[in-house]
This record gives structure tokens, sequence and C-alpha cells, in this order.
């Protein structure tokens, strides 16, 4: 059995620590102790054992050796420190600025790169996630290669049959398609993750709570288990430990909670964020569907994830699993199998791209906030050091050593700098509040990542910022030094004081209103991407208009109860006078067209099944060609609608009418059908400005019905209220079925929202942020403004007493002030136009460097800079010379 | 009194080493003093002791082998010096008389 060995850095800090003679023999009794102790109690303990006696052994040497250089310094450093808590104390005002300062900049860059790390760089909360793979496959189509992670249930059970690795399968049916989910309040729409009884083994995971599904679970018949995930614990049952044992309703199906999912574990698939995880063989229970466990018709529904070997590299592995003869499995014929890790396959390849943009766009915002945030302090300290100047040169005269003195001044913007960190904490915890209910890119939200703050990050942030403190109160203690008394003698009786350090004031000031315009224009132009979406013309008039679903497949229905209810539901609502008009619309399928017969190279067309009262209720004129009749019914000649976009791209500047649209013979059903009608583009959201839509009547097409599809589109238009429109649609609903639980339904605006969640979060973090920057550009320049006009009292006093005007002493000091916030400005519009590029991605029909926004954000900066300069130059330019030189 | 003066620990580690005898080392030192004083004492304390006696010619050290159960490492094997002796009972000659007649009154708590 091998020896148990000491933590390596303790006994390196210790090593460095003790006598250099005595490091063997400290480091042995250190040695035997611990031996002693893993007996007794363990090798966890043993290590807490050995940092704590190592940290107590180093800190009894510094404080009981006798060493009379170091034990006057070590009262001389807490001389110090309490010398600089008084000076503190003494302008307190400044001391609280530069503390809450520093406190949000750091807050908010511990915070965003927390988020960071969250999302890109550890995205799985996994236990050693580089040996995890995605297991997928390669197939050589006429249009190229493609990539799938789907397998059909068979493949997936010779894969991992096959005994290569521990590997678990996942899946479900129709990946956006929540189930209805009743726990302990109202039914409502979840995301279930189907699983096998090793998912959690194979990822390295325990329970929090009770226990994962045994294999005699994950069998056809058995009854329903399920297990929890921590967010929906804590939401519907407040944590309780006692929830295992207890039924909750899957699709109006009793199953047994057994467990509750890690802690942190949201899923491998981050846009999802189940809140429940099955077994893999109850998915037939809850979303019947045909072929879930066959070759034919194949249904790739199933995922893989395995854990490589000790000593196994990815390729090796994929050589190896290469060889496994798969001819027999008609859906792995021709393939080649690839594997991923599973941090990589987490987030789609666009996700990832985009993800990356934005935390590049989150990280740079907060280094400048950060960057800002230090200069600002260091513009305090430089005004501090600057005031005491008289004080140093009387302490240096006297024989103080300079050392001393700078350690002084250091010390001051180490106690800031630390407060300022300290503070940070509930600042970063107060971002991740506000931010929770944001969405990034690649619809990850916020609220199921459990977002902690990163100790490392906070520690790096802090650490930035004391450095950047630290040195700047260093250079300004340089300054402060290099006085003697005599200059400062000088400088009360009459000379000009030298204005070393204004350049260095005026450099940061600068800097200053560059970051503020990056910051505010960034904000600006994601603000008015999101005004763009809100503004786009949808074809139609969309006030009063609400959309929903109507899911009576996922309530049991079958076709001649469903006929029943809608045709009940139908002469219900119409009575109904909170609703104007209503249509029912089915499918929104994809696919590719001929045209006459010929492939036709366009890319997907939408099929939406729709009742004659749609194009009423939407409010759509038809622009060429005919509306859809009674006539046209089941076994009529079939027609359908183009829309507008359609049209152009079918025939040009030509009629599209009597042109005939059909589907290839695989994939989607579309008899050949007869174009009657061209309406114009119904625009729904950002990612589809040129719909190409073919509409057919319901009663010549059935858009496949498929388990937690959403079932039928309900488009109401309300008479008046939007609320109460919606309300009677959900009491009609109730009134005929009251097991059919009902979402709510939503407005086109309320959609295009959703869409720009990720820049309504830039709008809100960058805003936020250029605004803390707007704040400190303006307190620099007050700043800067008043100590100008302090040291150019007596240069305005003898230009006065020599005959110039008030206004022509106020252009003269205002002229400073600006031309360093007109430097700022141009140096901000070299750097947006810089970051142009890592914007681009995220703006909606604006252009990275637009004029109204970086302008508006310039004029904002100078008149709020001429607001607060104005005051001390209207003084300065008032002054008297009689008063200087009597106040000398 | 005592030419120097002891400290706490400096007294406790000198009568560790009387109980112990001679050729012992700093890990069965603190175990004795904390054994019969019941109380944790610094391991730092106790090699600044040893360090200070040392100086002060109260007790001797030699550096023993390397053995396998200390990772490889050596010990420092220490012994009181007959100074060392003699500085004990100074000590506790001193102490004996200070508390002549002092027992009781700290008994009755006056």
């Amino acid at each position: 059995m091998s020896r148990p060995r000491p933590p390596r850095l303790a006994e390196w800090l210790l090593a460095t620590q003790v006598w250099p003679d005595e490091r063997p023999i400290v480091l042995g009794d250190f040695d035997e102790q611990f031996q002693r102790q893993v007996q007794a109690t363990g090798a966890w303990r043993s290590t807490c054992w050995y940092w704590r006696r190592a940290i107590q052994l180093v800190f009894g040497l510094w404080w009981w050796t006798p060493r009379p250089a170091w034990s006057r310094g070590r009262v001389m450093a807490m001389d110090d420190v309490r010398y600089a808590v008084r000076r503190l104390r003494k302008q307190p005002l400044t001391a609280l600025v530069s503390i809450a300062t520093l406190a949000c900049a750091i807050g908010a860059a511990a915070a965003t790169w927390s988020l960071i790390s969250a999302v890109l760089l550890h995205p799985l909360r996994v236990h050693e996630p580089e040996r995890l793979v995605e297991i997928s496959y390669r197939r050589e189509t006429p249009r190229g290669p493609q990539t799938s992670s789907g397998f059909t249930y068979p493949a997936s059970r010779l894969l991992r049959e096959a005994g290569f690795m521990p590997a678990a399968a996942w899946g479900s049916i129709g990946s956006q398609t929540p189930l209805m989910v009743q726990a302990a309040g109202e039914p409502r729409e979840r995301s279930v993750r189907f699983a096998t009884p090793d998912f959690l083994s194979v990822l390295g995971l325990q329970p929090s709570l009770g226990r994962f599904f045994s294999d005699a679970e994950d069998r056809p018949g058995e009854p329903l288990v399920v297990v929890l995930s921590e967010r929906f614990w804590q939401s519907e049952f407040n944590s309780d430990p006692g929830v295992i044992g207890r039924t909750i309703q899957v699709r109006g199906q009793p199953a047994r909670i057994v467990g509750v999912a890690p802690r942190k574990f949201v899923d491998l698939d981050l846009g999802r964020a189940p809140a429940l995880f099955m077994p893999l063989h109850s998915i037939d229970r809850v979303q019947p569907w045909e072929g879930l466990y066959g070759e034919r018709p194949p249904v790739y529904w199933v995922q893989l994830v395995g854990r490589l070997p000790d000593g196994v590299s990815l390729a090796q592995m994929q050589d190896r699993m290469n060889a496994l003869r798969r001819e027999s499995m008609a859906s792995l014929s021709g393939t080649t199998l690839v594997l991923t890790d599973v941090e990589t396959a987490a987030l789609s390849e666009t996700s990832r791209a985009d993800l990356r943009k934005f935390s590049q766009l989150l990280g740079s915002t907060v280094v400048l906030l950060l960057a800002i945030g230090s200069m600002t302090v260091g513009v305090l300290l430089l005004m501090r050091t600057e005031a005491r100047r008289g004080e140093f040169a009387m302490c240096l005269a006297l024989g103080a050593s300079r050392v001393r003195l700078a350690r002084g001044v250091a010390i001051e913007g180490v106690l800031l700098a630390l407060s300022g960190a300290l503070l940070a904490l509930p600042v970063s915890r107060m971002v991740f509040a506000g931010i929770r209910a944001y969405r990034l890119p690649g619809g990850i939200r916020l609220d199921v990542l459990d977002l902690s703050l990163d100790g490392r990050v906070l520690a790096a942030a802090a650490g930035a910022a004391v450095a950047s403190v630290v040195l700047i109160a260093g250079v300004a203690s340089l300054f402060a030094l290099r006085r003697d008394l005599g200059d400062v003698l000088r400088s009360h009786t009459g000379a000009t004081p030298r204005l070393t350090r204004r350049h260095s004031r005026a450099a940061l000031v600068t800097a200053q209103v560059a970051v503020t315009l990056v910051l505010v224009s960034g904000a600006g132009l994601f603000a008015r991407s999101v005004t763009h979406a809100l503004s786009l013309n949808p074809g139609f008039d969309t006030s009063r208009l609400l959309w929903g679903s109507l899911d009576l497949n996922g309530h049991g229905y079958d076709a001649a109860r469903s006929t029943v209810f809608l045709d009940e539901f139908r002469t219900r609502l119409a009575q109904q006078p909170a609703v104007a008009s209503f249509a029912l619309s089915d499918g929104n399928q994809g696919t590719r067209v001929l045209i006459d017969g010929e492939q036709r190279d366009l890319k997907s067309v939408f099929l939406l099944g729709i009742d004659d009262r749609y194009l009423d209720t939407i409010g759509l004129p038809v622009l060429i060609g005919r509306n859809f009749t009674q006539a046209d019914r089941a076994g009529a000649p079939r027609v359908g609608i183009v829309s507008a976009s359609l049209a152009k791209a079918i025939a040009g500047d030509g009629s599209v009418l009597g042109r005939r649209i059909s589907a290839p013979p695989k994939g989607v059903v579309l008899h050949e059908t007869e174009i009657v009608g061209v309406i114009p583009d119904v625009i729904r959201g950002t990612t589809g400005l040129q719909p190409f839509r073919l509409y057919l009547p319901s009663a010549q097409y059935s858009a496949p019905v498929y388990p937690g599809s959403g079932g039928l589109r309900l488009l109401v238009r309300a008479t008046g209220d939007v609320g109460a429109g919606e309300a009677s649609v959900l009491a009609t609903i109730r009134a005929i079925d009251p097991d059919i639980r009902q979402d709510a339904m939503t407005t086109i605006d309320a959609g295009i929202l959703e869409e720009m969640a990720p820049q309504r979060f830039g709008t809100a973090v960058m805003g936020a942020l250029g605004t803390i920057a707007l704040l400190l550009s303006v307190l620099g320049t007050y700043v800067l403004a008043e100590s100008m006009a302090v040291a150019r009292r007596r240069e305005m006093g003898i230009r006065a007493a020599l005959g110039a005007r008030g206004s022509h002493l106020r252009a003269l000091l205002l002229s400073d002030t600006f031309r360093l916030v007109g430097a700022g400005l141009l140096l901000g519009f070299v750097l947006t136009w810089l970051g142009a590029g890592t914007i681009r991605a995220f703006l909606f029909q604006v252009e990275p460097f637009d004029p109204l926004v970086t302008g508006g954000v310039a004029a904002t900066i100078i008149t709020l800079t001429l607001a607060v300069s104005l005051r001390p130059a209207l003084a300065a330019a008032r002054i008297d010379l009689a008063r200087v030189l009597r106040d000398d | 009194m005592p030419r120097t003066a002891l400290g706490d620990v400096e007294h406790f580690v000198l009568i560790a080493l009387l109980h112990l005898g001679d050729d012992t080392y700093s890990v069965p030192i603190m175990d004795e003093i904390s054994r019969r004083t019941g109380r944790e004492v610094a391991q730092a304390a106790v090699y600044i002791a040893l360090r200070r006696l040392e100086e002060k010619g109260l007790v001797l050290s030699r550096v023993g082998e390397a053995t396998a159960a200390r990772g490889g490492r050596a010990k420092r094997h220490f012994k009181l010096t007959p100074a060392g002796r003699k500085q004990l009972r100074e000590v506790r000659e001193a102490f004996v008389q200070m508390w002549a007649g002092a027992e009781d009154l700290v008994r009755k708590g006056r």
C-alpha cells in the first residue's frame, strides 16, 4: 500500500518559511504526525489538519521570532494602517465614492466573467467532462457530409452493448416541446428528459436526494417513476426532503418520485434544462409515437454519451468503434462514427460562435468598466496626495524616510481597493439576480444555469483593481515625494505651483470619456435593435391579435373527438362578445418543393393548413387571385395560396397563378396543388423577413400529428381588451372540457421581445455599465475642472486685473476641459469603430457605427461635462486679484 | 533567582525533556506537554523554544539518521545539559519559595 503524501502546496509553504537548516527536520516532524493523523482520522481530515498546522507554524514563526528590525517594521506597518484609516475617515465622501466605484466595477466584472466561465468554459456540471464524449455519426449525402447525434433505439442499443465504454442513452421526441406536468400546484408545461438508468453514473454524478432509476424501472409497462431536477424540486416542493415516494401527474399519468437530480446539473443540452428525468422506456407512455423502438420507420430520437476509459484517447476510441460491423443496422449503414467531447457538443456551432462573440462583448465591456473604476479611484488618490504635498515636504524636511511616506499612500490605496473588493460580493449577487430573467444567444436561460460567483474570477478582478489602484497610488506618492519644502513654501508666497500631475489626471479623464462613449453607444445600439424589431411591419394589423396553441392530441383526443370538440368550440367562441373573430391553423412544416414537377432551388417552404376565417381574422388582403371558399373541401381539386415572397421566388415578375406546387416523393406529403392566390408576407419575428409560406385549406391538408407538437394554432382578434379576449378563450375551452389545461396566449410583440432576448440583455447590461461610466466621467471631469480652476486662480486674478473680461476668462477655463473631452470622444469613436465587428452580429437593422446613436451619446457627454465644469469656471472668472493675494 | 529567565514554553520543554530522557525529539515533546497540561501547544512555539534553549546552552542537539517513516527525513534529537538541569532546579526552587504559604490562600479564594 502506498504511503499517503502530505499536501504538496502546504509542504512547499513550510519549506519556504522555516529556517533553512531546520527544513528537513520540520518537514519530517510534520510528515510523521500526518501519517499518524491519516491512521486516526482518514486522508481528507489529515490534509485539513496538515494545512491548519502549517499555517499556524508559519504565522507562529513570524510572530514569535525575535527580530528587532522585523518587529519594528511590523509596528510601523500597523501604525501606517491606523493612520490611513484615520485619514480616510476624515474625508468620508471621497472614500465612499472610491469604495462604491470599485465595488461596482469589481462586482460587475466578477459576475460577468463567472457567467462567461459557466456558459462557455465549463458549461456542464459533470465529473471529468474532458473524458465524456457524445457519439454521433457522419453520412455522405448528395448535399455533402451530414453529421447527426440522433440514433434509432436499436442502433443505440447496438453501440451500448458492444461494450467499448460505459455509455448511457438519453433523448426525447420534439426537443422543444414540453409535456403537461402537474405537481404541487397548477399543471404546467415542463420539459422532460428520458434517460437510461446509468445516465447519472456515466456523468459521474449522484442524485442529491433519493436515487436514479433502476434497471427494472426502465422496462416497457412498468409503473412510471420520475427524478426531479433541483429547480423543479425547489419551485414545486420548496425543497421538501419528504418528496420521495410522492406522486405527480405527467400527461395525466401518475409518476412516483424516486429522487432529485444533482445540484447544479442542468442537462447535456444547455438550451433545454428539463424539469424532470424519466426512464427511457417510459417515453411511449407519455409521448406515444410509431416506431420508437424499431428501425422501420426509423425514428432518430436517442442520443448517446460515453465515458472514455483511462488511458484511451478520443481518437483511439473512435477508431475502435468504427471497426464494429454495423451493416446489419440499416440506420447505421454507410456511416462513420464521430466522438465529440460533451462540452463542445452541449452547444450548437452557431450558438457557440454567437455566445463567444457575445462573451467577448460583455467581457471587454466589464474590463473597460474595471479600468474606468480604477482610474476614478486613481484620480481621487492623486487629489488627496496633492492636498498633502505640504505635509509630505514638511515630514521629509524633518527627516522622515521617503519609503515610509510612500508606503502610507500605497496603504490608503490598498485599503480602498480591498474594501471595494469586499463589497463586490453583494454587488455580484445583485448582478446575478438582475440578469436571471434574460436569455443568451442559443436560447440559454440564465435562470436555469444556477450561476454562482467563481472565487478565482473574483480574486482576479479584485487583484487587477488592487494592482492598478496601488500602481496609481505609487506613482502619485512618487510625485508628491519629489517636492521639497522650498517649493511648497514658494507656492504659498506667490510662485506658481508645478502642475506636473495635472497631465496624468487629464489623461485619465480622456480615457474615461472614451470608455463612456463606447459603453453608452453599445447600449444605444442594442436598444435601437430592439426598437427596430418591435416596429417591424408584419404585413397586417397586430392590434388586439393573440396567438396560442390548442393541444388536443396531448390530452388524449383522437380525430373523431377532436372534430366534436372543435365544432363545439367554434360555436361557443363565436358567441363571446370579447372575441371579434378567430381562426385555427395547423402545422408549420418545412419542405423542399417541386414547381410544375421540377425541383427548384428554394429554401424551405412552410406549409400551413388554415380555415376559411384565417385571412379575415389576421386581416390579410388577397393580392392576386382568390381566397379559399367552402368549395375547397376534401376531394375537390387541391388549391393553395402562397406568400408574396414565395410567389416572387417562383415566378419572378410573372404570374404565379395556375402554377403547380408539390413536394419531392421522399419526405413531407404534399400532393400536387394549384396556386390560386397570393397574400402579403406574414412577418412574426426577426428571423424570417421573407417567409416562404404555402397556405392550404384545412379540409385538404392534415399536418402530421405528433405528441407534444403543440397541436393547432389558435388565432384570436379581440374586440377590445386582449386580456378579456384571452380570458374568454380559456373559459370556453374549460367549459367544454375542464381537463384541458390551456397555456397563456401571446401577442406578436411579446414573441418578438422573446426573440430579441440577447439584445435586451445587452441593452440592460451595457446600459447599466454605461450609466455608471457616465457618472464616473462626469465626476472625473468635475474634479479636473475644479482643480484647474483652483490652480489657476492667481493667473485668472492677474488677467482680470490687467483688464481681461469675465467671458474671456470663462472661455479660457472651459476650453481646457473641452479639449480633453474632445480628445476622449475622438478616442471613443476609434474604439467604437474597432469594436464594430463584434457587435454587428447582434444588431438588427442598425449599423454598428450609427451616427444617430454615437452622435447622441457624444452630445449627452458634452452637455453633462459642460454643466459640471461651468460652476468652477464661473467662480474662477469672478476672482479678484486682491483676494488671491490676501489668501496667500 | 536563576541567571536567565525561562518562558512558559521553555519551562515546559525542559521538564518534558526530563520526563522523556535523552535523545528525544520535538514530536514526543509536544505530545508530552499536551498530555500533561491538557492543552495543545503551538508547534512553532516549541521549535523556537528549543532553539533558544540551545542558544542558552540549556539543551544540546544532534541530527539523527533519515528514516522512511518520516518520508526519508531526519530527526533532531535533544538532551538536557547539566546547565539545563541546574536551571530547572533553580526555577523550581524559586517557584517553591514563592508558593510557600500561598497555596491555602488560592484555595480559599482570597
